[in-house]
């Protein structure tokens, strides 16, 4: 027992606040990157969340959740969104980059409910259970007495994923050479281009980057309870107030707002709980109304 | 290589078809979505020639449901009731061999702007005689105040919130015909006493239905099991994902039980969640066909789990409606992915059944003359709910319906029925007259119409 009760509630409960947060990062991070590279508030983020889920339940279904096949059907539902966000953005998404903000929400919008419509063709109204690995079942009992519940072994996974995902994004954009074009993109992607880089490919794998991560989103995080066609404007409510509590296009504003907000809504919730809906949009009016350009965004002119 | 990322007017002109073709697709696949109206086919000789007393022969009443929303097949499959069970009564006579023609529109749960809008519409068009509820039960709390407004009536067949029934909210051309919140809650409570418990926390939605079944339960259970304790209450957003924080903060102070509201899909992210967190007292939650068909083995569902329902498959198949429907239903999809009626659609057919029974018994659509019948405590109508007639309070227009609680079980290799499904052996049916006095009637609803005499003929029989 690592807490009396009182203080056992509020350790279990940081935990699962921060189970959260591991999985509004993984949303949030796609989006987040796509924003700061190529400066397209993409709405879609959501559905490609959505397809991510919906892949992975298809293929658990034909080989199972077993521990290796689980691991596999993660990484073929992600590879899977990637590809749709390679064929998005060459249709669609590399024309809109220089449009205006509004041009930009309608047509991501218009692929929220034409992805929504699809969805709904394909898979019906009805929700989706999927099992779970066998090495992720169950819970760990951390804290207090029988009547703390065991932390979940599948929060501990999210977090470490998220972990991961957190260091792989800042090496990419840090530590490679490819990182260093996506940074000078942002900055001035004319410039760039003369020095010899192709920057429609790079904005194109920017964004297959993106919607990999919002397919790894959905094939991991979407599967911790049922799975249904709303999960896509759910999702991408919040991810937006991560990004814009964050700053827009900052990584590590996007990791920071993600714990700060499970955090925050998971302790609201013993506070608060008839309040527990608006709790993450009270966070967001706190950080705007300190610093409008979020906690580690940039202000423009 | 290198590209400028500046546009040719040949570019500029291939962008602006990409995006009139996504505007176009998008508006085609709304437009795709929001015409899922039903319409029955008439099949036997109905109308005037059939001696019917309204004009062009018909009754018309309109409707929506959540078909397409977040409620996941709750709707569909309440629409499918619909499409069995108004062709069967037209096939059998109509009603006093009117054909009866029920509008169904989608409400994509939970938008009520666009459920109220479609009811505003309704109104409008003046096509309809009368309307039944909505899904919404937040739209149900506001759509009596249109309809009675116009001068109809509204009964309320699947959104089972209390609300319209009660002070300040009744309006007399507002009628129940299915299981309320009220009912569901009560009932809850009734089960909940038969177990022993005393300490209990809730968990329901944070929306119209939710607390309103927190109420109805918190409020009777205090009443009806001396020493009971309301430990911790929470109020999950509808489709919330990570029930964990919630789940925590109910369970830690310690309660015999937890008892929710949730549903749908948040039934199974509830679930899914509690079993991981190693939790063995018992939890309850809304659970009935089609979410209790997602679960295929007995590890989805968690040890000591109960439910309630507006009324299952197991108790509703003993009355003469209820049957009927059910071999009906079970005829045309007992081999499909909902193979029993779900408790949504029992309630829709009591809902419409209640119609009948005030048409056939008033000879008109007028609903001042369904009040006066109904206020004057000798209304009954054949619900599913009653081996006999079914009674309607005359104070707040609900009909003497019943929810089933009861202990839910894993069974598997069972060819029609949900291998989840309620344990007859621990299963009750709690009624409307069971948890609701005349006395008290009159105290939560102000009816100055309706006289003791009324009100105390219809409570004894």
């Amino acid at each position: 027992m690592l807490l009396g009760t009182s203080g056992a509630i509020y350790g279990i409960q940081i935990l699962s606040g921060l189970g959260s947060a591991a999985g509004l990062f993984l949303v949030a991070s796609g989006l987040t990157l796509i924003f700061g590279a190529l400066r397209v508030i993409n709405f879609a983020h959501g559905s490609l969340y959505m397809i991510g889920a919906y892949l992975a339940i298809t293929f658990s279904g034909k080989i199972g959740f077993g521990n290796y096949t689980f691991f596999a059907t993660v990484l073929v539902a992600s590879i899977l969104v990637a590809l749709i966000g390679l064929a998005a953005e060459v249709t669609v998404f590399r024309r809109i980059y220089q449009r205006t903000v509004l041009t930009q929400l309608i047509v991501t919008f218009a692929f929220v409910l034409i992805i929504g419509g699809a969805m709904r063709q394909v898979y019906g109204t009805q929700a989706k259970l999927t099992g779970t690995p066998p090495f992720l079942k169950g819970g760990v009992h951390l804290f207090g007495g029988s009547s703390v519940p065991d932390f979940s072994i599948y929060q501990i996974f999210l977090i470490a994923l998220a972990g991961v995902v957190a260091i792989a994004l800042w090496a990419i954009l840090y530590k490679t050479n490819l990182g260093r074009d996506i940074r000078a993109a942002v900055s001035d992607p004319e410039l760039l281009s003369y020095s010899g880089v192709n920057v429609r490919i790079l904005f194109t794998g920017v964004f297959m980057l993106g919607c990999f991560f919002a397919g790894l989103a959905g094939a991991t995080y979407g599967q911790q309870g049922g799975v249904d066609l709303t999960i896509d404007v759910q999702v991408i409510l919040r991810a937006f107030v991560i990004i814009v509590i964050g700053g827009l296009g900052s990584l590590r504003g996007a990791l920071v707002a993600s714990i700060l907000v499970g955090v925050v809504e998971a302790l609201g919730t013993l506070w608060v709980p008839k309040a527990s809906l608006v709790i993450v949009f009270a966070v967001l009016v706190a950080v705007l109304a300190v610093r409008p350009q979020g906690l580690f965004g940039t202000r423009t002119a | 290589m290198s590209r400028k990322l500046g546009r040719s007017s040949r570019g500029r002109s291939a962008s602006r078809v990409a995006l009139i073709a996504v505007v176009v697709g998008a508006l085609a696949a709304v437009a795709a979505v929001s015409t899922a109206t039903a319409r029955p086919h008439p099949t036997a000789t109905l109308g005037k020639a059939a001696g019917c007393p309204f004009k062009n022969g018909e009754i018309r009443a309109f409707q929506t449901l959540d078909l397409t929303g977040v409620a996941g097949d709750i709707g569909p499959s309440t629409y499918r009731m619909a499409q069995i069970w108004v062709p069967y009564l037209n096939a059998h006579g109509g009603i006093l061999g009117c054909k009866l023609v029920v509008d169904i529109v989608d409400e994509p749960f939970p938008d009520v702007q666009q459920c109220l809008r479609h009811y505003r519409e309704a109104i409008a068009s003046n096509k309809y005689d009368f309307y039944f509820g909505s899904f919404n039960s937040a739209c149900m709390a506001v759509l009596p105040s249109l309809t009675n407004k116009a001068g109809k009536a509204v009964i309320a067949n699947s959104a089972a919130d209390h609300q319209p029934f009660f002070n300040p909210k009744f309006q007399k051309y507002n009628f129940h015909g299915a299981v309320s919140t009220f009912l569901e809650g009560r009932g809850v409570a009734v089960f909940a006493k038969k177990e022993g418990w005393k300490r209990v926390s809730t968990i329901t939605p944070n929306f119209s239905y939710g607390q309103d079944i927190a109420r109805a339960f918190v409020q009777y259970f205090k009443k009806i099991q001396p020493g009971a304790k309301i430990l911790a209450q929470q109020f999950p957003a509808f489709g919330e994902k990570n029930m964990a924080p919630f789940i925590n903060a109910v369970v830690a102070p310690k309660p015999d039980a937890v008892v929710g509201g949730e549903f749908s899909t948040d039934i199974l992210t509830f679930w899914k969640q509690w079993i991981a967190a190693g939790i063995k007292i018992p939890n309850l939650t809304l659970s009935g066909s089609p979410n209790l068909e997602l679960i295929t083995s007995a590890s989805q569902l968690p040890p000591n789990s109960f439910g309630f329902l507006r009324g299952d498959y197991s108790v509703l198949k003993k009355t003469p409606i209820g049957a009927l429907v059910s071999k009906l239903y079970i005829a045309k999809y007992g081999h499909s992915s909902h193979p029993l009626p779900s408790g949504w659609a029992y309630a829709w057919v009591s809902g419409l059944q209640m119609a009948k029974g005030l048409i056939e018994k008033t000879k008109s659509l007028d609903p001042n003359a369904w009040v006066k019948l109904v206020e004057g405590g000798k209304f009954t109508f054949q619900s599913p709910y009653q081996t006999g007639s079914t009674s309607v309070d005359p104070i707040n227009h609900m009909a003497n319906t019943c929810v089933t609680v009861g202990h839910l079980i894993f069974v598997k290799g069972t060819p029609v029925q949900t291998q989840a499904r309620y344990d007859p052996k621990n299963e009750i049916s709690v009624c409307m007259n069971d948890i609701l006095t005349p006395t008290e009637a009159k105290q939560i609803t102000t009816n100055p119409r309706v006289s003791a005499a009324a009100a105390q003929y219809a409570y004894t029989h």
